[in-house]
Parts: C-alpha cells; sequence; structure tokens
C-alpha cells in the first residue's frame, strides 16, 4: 500500500516535469522564431503553452509581442493584459501594453473618481495577486512566531521588544489581508475583457433588434458585468453600458 | 513629328474664316465649306459650318448637321472657334465648327444643307458637291517600277502602283521584355514613288506603356536599302523607346500616316508632255498608310531575390556621391551631389535613402534629370543636390548610399553603393551666433517609439488557474502556526513544571483541593464514623494550607501551623479561627468525646469558613 502511494507521486512529479521540459523547450523554440522575425510561428508556439495548460507572465508577455509585430493589435493588448495580471508590477509589460493602447481606435476618458477609491486602488495594483498573498502569508507567519516566542519565552528584554514589533506587524498583517480580500473578490468577480473583433455595436438589450448604443474597436478594454444566452453586458471605464455578442470579445 | 498636313490646312482655313466678316450683320449666316471638294477613298475630309451674326451667341444648340452616311463615316470634330468683330459700333461674331470625315465609297455625292434654327426661323447651307475617287485600282504594275514605267502608261496604272511603292514598316528591339524594360519602336516608311509631305494621321495606341520619343529630324533622312528584291527609299519617320508598366501580352495598335504623293499628269501626248512630265507639275494625290500591328510579350519581374527597398528602377545603374568640400566650418553650407546614371527609366526613380549623420540642417534637395534620347537607347542621369549646414564639431559619417535595381540584361537585382562620406567638421567664427542650442546639453532623442523586447529567461511556468491563495501550501501556512500556538503552550506548561514552580501550581489548586476533602468529610458525616469525619476535617485544613505554603503535608503538626502562619502576617483572628478549627480536630480525633450530628454539622460550615477566610487573606 505505501509503495503504490509512492510510485504514484513519483509518476505525477514525472509528468509535471516532462511538461515543464517540454514548455521550456516549446518556449525557446518560440523566442527563436521571434528573433528571425517569424512571429507567425512565434504565436503558434507560445500559445502551445498556454493551450497545454501552463502559463507564465513572461509567455504572455512574448505573445503579446509576437501579435503587436504582426499588426494585431487587439491580440496583442489581451496577453499584454493577462501579463499584468500575473505580475502587475512589470516594468516592460507596463510600457508594452501602454504603446499598444495608443494603437487602438477608441480613446475612452475616464472620469476622475473619489480620491480614497484611487488611493485604495493604487494600493491593490502595487502587488500581483501572489505575491500579495506571499506578502499575507510571511505577515502572518511573523506574527504567530511572535506569539509563539512569547508564550515560550519569558525574557524581559524579549517581551519588551515584542511589545513595539507586535502592534506594527499586527497593522500591517490586517491591512494587507483587507487588500487581499479586496483582490480576490475582484478576481473572482469582476471580469474584464478585450474586444478582439474589428469594430462591434454595442446595444441596449442582448438582442440583434435592440437599439444601437454606440461601437466599439479592437483592443478596447471593458468590464464584463452580466451573461446572457450568447451576450455579455459591457461597461466601458467612462460609465457607458450595453450589450455584446460574446464571440466580439475575449476575457483577460 | 506632329505637323500634320491636315492641320495645317484647318489653320489656313480658320484664318480664312477669322477674316471673313459680313458687312452687314444680319441676324444669322450660315454657310458650310469642305476643304476639297475631290477625295480619294479612304481619305478625310473636313466640313465647316460657319455661323456669323451678332446674336450667334443667343443661338441654342448646335447647327443640325447634313447626312452624309451614304459615303463617308464620320471620325471626329474638332473644337469650335470664336472670332468677335467690333466695326463701327457693331459686333459681329463668328462661330466655325469643323467635322472631319473619311470617305468610304467612290462616286459624286452631295453633301446637302446643315440648318439651324434660331427664332423659329431656318437657316440653311448651300449643298457641296464632292467627288470620290478611287485610289488603289486592281493593279497591274506590280512588275512595274518607276524606271519601266512608260508614257503609255495610264494615269490609274500610276495611283495603284502606290501600294506597292508606299508602305510601312515596323522594327522593334524586343518581342519579349520585363516590366519598366525600355523596347525600342521604329516605324519605317519604304517609298518608291515621290511623297511631297506626310503627317501622322492616328498615332499608335501605347496604353500600357511609358513612352519616350526619340526626336526626329524635320527633313527625314533616306537611305537605299532592298526589300523583295527591290529597291526602295527608306526613312525612319517615328522612334520611340516604350517602358511597359503591366505585365502581360501587349498590342500596340497600327499607325496611320497620310502622305500626298505626287503623280505625273499625262492625259494628252502633246509636244508638252516632256515639260510637264515632271515631279513639279505632277497632281498630288492623298493616301493613307498603315503600320502593322506590333505584338509584345511582357514579364513581370521576378519575385524572387527582389530586394526591399527595391522601387522599380529597371535597367543598368550606377549611383555616385560627391560632397564639395570634406573640411567644413560649423554653419558653412555644403552641397552633396548624388548622381543615378545609367540606362533605363530614369524618370521614375525615386529619391534614394540617406542617413543624414545628426547634427546637419538639411534642405530640400534639388533636382535635375537629364535624359539622353540619342542612339538605341533612353540613358541619362538624375542629380539630387542637398544643402547641409553642420551645426556641431566633429567628424561626421554619412554611410554609403544605395540603390536596388534589376537588370534585364541578366535577369537579376543588382545593387549600386557609393562609398561612404566623412566630414570634418571645426568650429567656426560665428560659433555664438548659433542661438542656445550649443550652450545646453542634448538631450536623448527618442528617434523611434517600438515595444520592448522579449523576456528571454527561463520563466516558472504553473498550471493556468493555480492561484497561491487557494493553493494547499497556502492552507498548511495558514493552519500551521496555529498548531504552533498549541504546542507552544503545552510546552510552556511542560517546563513551568520542570522549571519547579509547582508551589504556584499548588496554591492555585488548593482551594480545589480543599474542597474535594470537605466533600469526602461530608460524606463521612455520620454518628457512626465521627472519627472518620474529623479526620477527613482536619486533612482538608492541614492541606489546604500545605498546599498554599508548599510544604509537605504530612511533616507538620499543629502547633508549627500558628507560627508559620503568623510570619505569613495573617490576621489574629482568622488564624484563630483556623487553629480552632485544627484543635477541635484533634481533640476529637485523640480523645473522641460523643459528639452530636448537629454539632458536627455546625463544625463542617465552621471549617469551611476558616478556609474561605484564609483563602482570601493569603
Amino acid at each position: 500500500m505505501k509503495y503504490r502511494i509512492i510510485i504514484i507521486l513519483l509518476f505525477l512529479i514525472m509528468i509535471t516535469v516532462a511538461h515543464a521540459d517540454h514548455n521550456s523547450y516549446l518556449y525557446d523554440q518560440a523566442n527563436q522564431q521571434y528573433q528571425q522575425e517569424n512571429y507567425q510561428e512565434a504565436t503558434k508556439q507560445y500559445e502551445e503553452i498556454i493551450a497545454n495548460g501552463f502559463e507564465s507572465w513572461e509567455v504572455y508577455y512574448n505573445l503579446g509581442n509576437s501579435y503587436y509585430k504582426l499588426g494585431e493589435i487587439g491580440k496583442a493588448i489581451l496577453n499584454y493584459e493577462r501579463a499584468k495580471r500575473l505580475a502587475s508590477d512589470n516594468e516592460d509589460v507596463k510600457a508594452n501594453l501602454e504603446l499598444a493602447n495608443l494603437k487602438i481606435t477608441d480613446k475612452i476618458v475616464e472620469p476622475p473618481s473619489f480620491f480614497l477609491f484611487t488611493i485604495v486602488d493604487g494600493v491593490k495594483r502595487v502587488f500581483g495577486l501572489n505575491t500579495l498573498t506571499w506578502i499575507v502569508v510571511i505577515l502572518y507567519l511573523v506574527l504567530m512566531l511572535i506569539i509563539i516566542l512569547r508564550i515560550l519565552l519569558r525574557n524581559g528584554k524579549f517581551s519588551i521588544f515584542t511589545r513595539i514589533v507586535m502592534p506594527v506587524a499586527l497593522v500591517l498583517f490586517l491591512v494587507s489581508a483587507a487588500v487581499l480580500g479586496l483582490k480576490i473578490y475582484d478576481h473572482t468577480h469582476i471580469h474584464y475583457g478585450i474586444v478582439l473583433a474589428e469594430e462591434v455595436i454595442i446595444r441596449s438589450s442582448p438582442e440583434m433588434s435592440s437599439t444601437e448604443l454606440f461601437t466599439l474597436h479592437e483592443g478596447v478594454k471593458v468590464q464584463l458585468q452580466k451573461e446572457n444566452s450568447g451576450w455579455f453586458q459591457i461597461r466601458l471605464k467612462d460609465g457607458k453600458v450595453g450589450w455584446m455578442k460574446q464571440d466580439a470579445v475575449e476575457i483577460i | 513629328m506632329k505637323q500634320m498636313v491636315i492641320n495645317g490646312f484647318y489653320i489656313v482655313f480658320f484664318i480664312m474664316v477669322a477674316a471673313y466678316r459680313p458687312l452687314m450683320a444680319a441676324d444669322i449666316t450660315i454657310t458650310a465649306k469642305v476643304d476639297r471638294t475631290v477625295v480619294a477613298e479612304n481619305q478625310t475630309f473636313t466640313y465647316t459650318i460657319e455661323l456669323s451674326g451678332d446674336k450667334v451667341n443667343s443661338l441654342n444648340g448646335d447647327p443640325e448637321l447634313p447626312d452624309v452616311s451614304g459615303f463617308a463615316t464620320f471620325l471626329g470634330s474638332s473644337g469650335t472657334s470664336q472670332n468677335v468683330q467690333i466695326t463701327m459700333g457693331k459686333m459681329s461674331v463668328t462661330k466655325s465648327q469643323s467635322y472631319t470625315y473619311m470617305a468610304n465609297k467612290v462616286g459624286t455625292f452631295e453633301i446637302g444643307p446643315a440648318t439651324v434654327e434660331y427664332r423659329g426661323k431656318q437657316y440653311k447651307t448651300d449643298p457641296i458637291p464632292i467627288e470620290v475617287v478611287k485610289q488603289n485600282s486592281t493593279s497591274q504594275s506590280r512588275q512595274s517600277n518607276r524606271r519601266g514605267r512608260t508614257q503609255s502608261q495610264s494615269q490609274s496604272q500610276n495611283n495603284a502602283s502606290i501600294e506597292d511603292n508606299l508602305f510601312l514598316k515596323t522594327a522593334i528591339s524586343k518581342r519579349t521584355v520585363y516590366v519598366n524594360e525600355p523596347v525600342i519602336l521604329t516605324y519605317k516608311i519604304y517609298t518608291n514613288v515621290t511623297v511631297t509631305s506626310y503627317g501622322v494621321a492616328k498615332e499608335p495606341n501605347t496604353i500600357g506603356f511609358w513612352v519616350e520619343d526619340f526626336p526626329m529630324r524635320q527633313q527625314p533622312q533616306t537611305k537605299r536599302e532592298m526589300y523583295e528584291g527591290r529597291e526602295f527609299v527608306v526613312a525612319d519617320i517615328k522612334k520611340m523607346a516604350l517602358f511597359p508598366t503591366e505585365a502581360g501580352e501587349k498590342e500596340i495598335s497600327p499607325m496611320q500616316i497620310e502622305c500626298d504623293v505626287r503623280v505625273q499628269n499625262r492625259s494628252s501626248r502633246s509636244m508638252f508632255d516632256s515639260f510637264f512630265d515632271d515631279p513639279f507639275f505632277g497632281r498630288s494625290v492623298r493616301y493613307s498608310v498603315f503600320s502593322p500591328p506590333v505584338k509584345l510579350n511582357v514579364l513581370p519581374l521576378p519575385a524572387e531575390g527582389k530586394p526591399r527597398d527595391f522601387s522599380g528602377a529597371v535597367g543598368s545603374f550606377n549611383v555616385t556621391a560627391t560632397i564639395d568640400k570634406n573640411e567644413v566650418h560649423t554653419n558653412e553650407a555644403l552641397a552633396l551631389k548624388v548622381t543615378i546614371a545609367g540606362t533605363g527609366n530614369i524618370k521614375i526613380i525615386p529619391e534614394p535613402v540617406i542617413q543624414f549623420p545628426e547634427g546637419f540642417e538639411r534642405y530640400d534637395p534639388k533636382v535635375t534629370e537629364n535624359i539622353d534620347r540619342n542612339g538605341n537607347r533612353i540613358s541619362g542621369s538624375k542629380t539630387y543636390e542637398y544643402v547641409l549646414i553642420p551645426r556641431y564639431t566633429g567628424k561626421k559619417n554619412i554611410p554609403s548610399i544605395e540603390f536596388s535595381y534589376f537588370n534585364p540584361a541578366n535577369g537579376s537585382y543588382q545593387r549600386a553603393r557609393t562609398g561612404p562620406i566623412v566630414i570634418d567638421v571645426t568650429k567656426g567664427k560665428d560659433e555664438f551666433a548659433v542661438s542656445g542650442t550649443g550652450l545646453s546639453k542634448e538631450e536623448v532623442q527618442l528617434i523611434g517609439k517600438d515595444i520592448r523586447y522579449i523576456q528571454t529567461h527561463a520563466p516558472a511556468f504553473r498550471k493556468i488557474g493555480n492561484y497561491f491563495y487557494n493553493s494547499f501550501l497556502f492552507a498548511v501556512l495558514a493552519i500551521v502556526p496555529i498548531l504552533g500556538v498549541g504546542v507552544a503552550v503545552g510546552q510552556r506548561h511542560h517546563l513551568d513544571k520542570l522549571n519547579g514552580n509547582v508551589a504556584y501550581a499548588r496554591s492555585r489548586r488548593a482551594n480545589q483541593m480543599a474542597m474535594n476533602r470537605l466533600k469526602k468529610a461530608k460524606k463521612a458525616l455520620s454518628e457512626s464514623t465521627q472519627k472518620e469525619f474529623y479526620a477527613e476535617v482536619a486533612n482538608a485544613l492541614m492541606g489546604f494550607l500545605a498546599d498554599k505554603l508548599n510544604i509537605e503535608a504530612a511533616g507538620i503538626i499543629t502547633d508549627e501551623v500558628e507560627g508559620m502562619m503568623t510570619s505569613k502576617k495573617i490576621e489574629v483572628n482568622v488564624i484563630e479561627q483556623y487553629m480552632n478549627c485544627l484543635k477541635t480536630c484533634d481533640f476529637q480525633r485523640f480523645a473522641p468525646a460523643n459528639s452530636g450530628l448537629d454539632e458536627m454539622k455546625s463544625f463542617y460550615e465552621q471549617a469551611k469558613d476558616a478556609i474561605i477566610a484564609l483563602e482570601k487573606v493569603i
């Protein structure tokens, strides 16, 4: 019984390692194609890694670059956004996303928001989801370590030290945990999409016969609010709301 | 070669028309004319309608033309001409319009009247008679030539021989060419008759070609040439270079030439014949000749090996760049001359791409084109002259200027390039004349904007949808510290015991222990077990004290207890109460007196109160 479990575990590890090897191979191949300006081939191989069920911000970033070079600005933005989701503090991703956004047709002006929201949004944007999770975990571990040491040690000097450090660690932990909570909520409840169709008409309700409200073009980022039989209710940064066919947009 | 004789006729005619003006300007006068009343078959004639009068301009609509479809076809009309004359305060306007027809039937015909309507009144021209004569009769003079012709030959025979003695031929340099590769097309006239003048009636159709005409002499140079066993006078009348602009099978339609041919007029055989048998006195006949159509196969330029910067130049070229001085002071102008020379379609060559070094002010180039059409090819040069003004000192390098073209001679793309040019810019005298730019540091200039390069380091792949916050590791990291705290608490307890701090623990548990013992005593609360009851109460009292003071209960005797409590500075009445209880116990245990149940109960309460009282103060 024990041996069987070990064999199964080893097998699983081998599969994972093999996958990782194959992905690294594809990644290197794709990078070579990119360097030789065969962007079409490069996109195929990057996409294959993702099709295998694996991701990394570098793959999304490089794929975005390849699509940018091919002039497919919608797909380029989509992949930069995906890279940003995994590494929101990466400067290369930010720079390329900004440049790609200059090439889209629609210029959506974001109305100024309440300063507190801006601060919270800023804080949320400082770290990626995983980075923030690690920060929270580390603060938690530090806090718990202090508590444990306090229980175990009856040293007067240590007690004074913890009396200063503990509240700081506690506040940091609570703030970061709250932000993490918001971030996880955003992650699971708020979805964004990038318009991939060259031009798409936004309607007042999820029917082809309904009133045309406005048109959007390739590369625009929209918030997806509701879903209804092949239609998304979308919301723009400036507050415009309407319905759009699902096939014109891809979720980040 | 566009000096058309027919045009000449028109001009003369219009001058005549202009000179003519009715003395009494009636409302409207309409007249019609033809340029000649005798025409050869297949020859053109011009019919002109002239309207004059002071009301001409208020006429609306063109005059109605006579129907001549019976013997001629309409070719086209020239524009209207207008002449306004003011004589003695009276204005007269003359308007004329010419129409060109081609006679296509032999015989005598009449051109009907042309009409124009003005204020309900019809104005008519007089009909004009016209005679169309046969141009080519079936010729029996095929073998005859000029010399063999006798005086007895009829005029018709002379006319008939024209066909064999006057024709056009074409000479083409190449039948299969690449797009933009020039092909030289020459039209030659072969004649054995006297052509007094000729003109191009219809230019060849050169759609799909860019045409460069070679200049021709006013008087074509003639030479003698044998053709089909006969000697002809041959002259090049038109020569052009054709640059096909697109691939495919192309046909150039025939060119039509009209010649005036002098024919001897020998209607009688009088003594004057010899005198009049002279070209000078011959009759002139107009005759049309057509060149054969020309077919060309135009090949597209090969896609293979086409350079990125290929601009469409086909031929053989070289490029040179010269600069007027290699050493220059700042703010002094210098001239860069880039010349592309060679044979081919020089005209379409675009401006070469030159990477000028930073720090030069540059003006748009002056472009001069020099096309040489002499000889059998189109060659020439195109010169771009740039004026450059260096603003900063230093050695500046203009990299080699490249230019790619297709060479049809070997069917491949070739590249011409110049050598790089180095300019040494030294500081000029009027350095300070430059606006502040020389003083400030140069900012880093963004020349182009492009995305940042791809990441090349090995990434950490992970399963899509796996996030740390819902991973197993996260759960472990969340739970383990809590377990750690639990373990720490246990460990603390263990350590407390090990550290021998039992007194604290005993003291904390003393009350509980005492109460437990009292409960035991309560069980023995009966007359039969009187002894045990007192023993248990004593045990509780002593045990409590031993726990509180952390001493061995077995080792103490009642007398010592009082001293111990006193040393702990406990109130005297509490000690007394406690000691009374102990003493009662001892007395009852060792010298039992029969005490009643009520007495035992009240003692139990008494002992309990004593313990509680002591607990409060100790």
